[in-house]
């Protein structure tokens, strides 16, 4: 069963090599910029800060 | 005072934003089943019909990310309204990803299919024109030093793109090309069985989702690069 799901009849490697690609690719889109977006609060926090 | 209803209004979205990820989250691991586990393969193209569940939601967003993309720049040269820039250089790298994520899969998917990565297609061409334009538009923003100028240059090659989305869009209908023609149009009923649809149609909802959730995270980020900037003044 398992090895059918990654074989896929031979069309395996392109399912998954598509399928990562993707998820790898939102993956890390999101999680740059979500951690940008917390930086930039951050820095903006700090700097209203500095000049009250 | 045209600053302050996106922001305002993103402010209130930013609070949204963790239930909206956990919602792409869902709405993805269910398309996801249906998509691999759940649907059946093609009679012709096998199990490596699967892709079309990724590639083909992201070939619609990259084209519905170009259009946002040119409207807001229409809108910026009738109103002035930098909101509309706002809305343009967010979705912008957004849309490039989306169009990278189409090519790709599309020229994994066409190594079994076709027996080619790649083949100067119409249909591929102009996708990976439409590429270029989101590159194009990214950079002017980054290379003009000169804001005033990089908004007119940025706004207006956003605008003369657009001329590419009608040509991807009907490139299969006008040439003979080896991707094949629409599966889905909103004039005829999809020549696609219910059970190949459905996937289709949840991977598209999650890419939408995903969207929104990306372009939320991308233009908090740009009012907050303006207000650092405005207060480092």
């Amino acid at each position: 069963m398992i090895s059918a799901l990654f074989y896929m009849n031979g069309y395996g490697v392109y399912v998954w090599s598509a399928y990562s690609f993707t998820l790898i690719s939102f993956i890390i889109l999101f999680y740059y910029y979500y951690s940008s977006l917390l930086k930039k609060e951050q820095e903006l926090k700090d700097l209203q800060l500095k000049n009250e | 005072m045209y600053f302050k209803l996106p922001n305002k209004i993103v402010d209130e979205l930013r609070n949204w934003l963790p239930i909206l990820s956990l919602i792409t989250l869902i709405v993805f691991l269910v398309g996801l089943y249906f998509s691999i586990l759940n649907s059946p393969p093609d009679y012709l193209q096998g199990d490596s019909m699967r892709i079309m569940y990724i590639h083909v939601p992201a070939a619609w967003l990259a084209l519905g990310s170009y259009s946002f993309l040119a409207l807001s720049c229409i809108c910026w040269f009738i109103f002035r309204n930098p909101n509309f820039n706002l809305f343009a250089k967010s979705i912008a790298p957004i849309g490039a990803i989306f169009t990278l994520i189409a090519l790709v899969t599309g020229s994994i998917w066409g190594k079994p299919t076709w027996g080619t990565w790649w083949a100067w297609d119409a249909r591929l061409t102009s996708m990976l024109i439409l590429f270029f334009l989101y590159v194009a538009y990214i950079m002017t923003w980054q290379s003009i030093v000169n804001k005033e100028l990089a908004a007119k240059i940025s706004a207006a090659l956003g605008v003369i793109g657009f001329i590419n989305i009608p040509i991807i869009k009907f490139s299969v209908d006008w040439w003979n090309t080896l991707h094949q023609p629409a599966t889905i149009s909103k004039l005829s009923a999809p020549s696609i069985h219910i059970s190949m649809l459905t996937p289709l149609l949840i991977m598209t909802f999650a890419y939408i989702l995903l969207l929104a959730t990306l372009f939320l995270i991308r233009l908090k980020i740009e009012i907050v690069e303006q207000k650092i900037l405005r207060a480092n003044k």
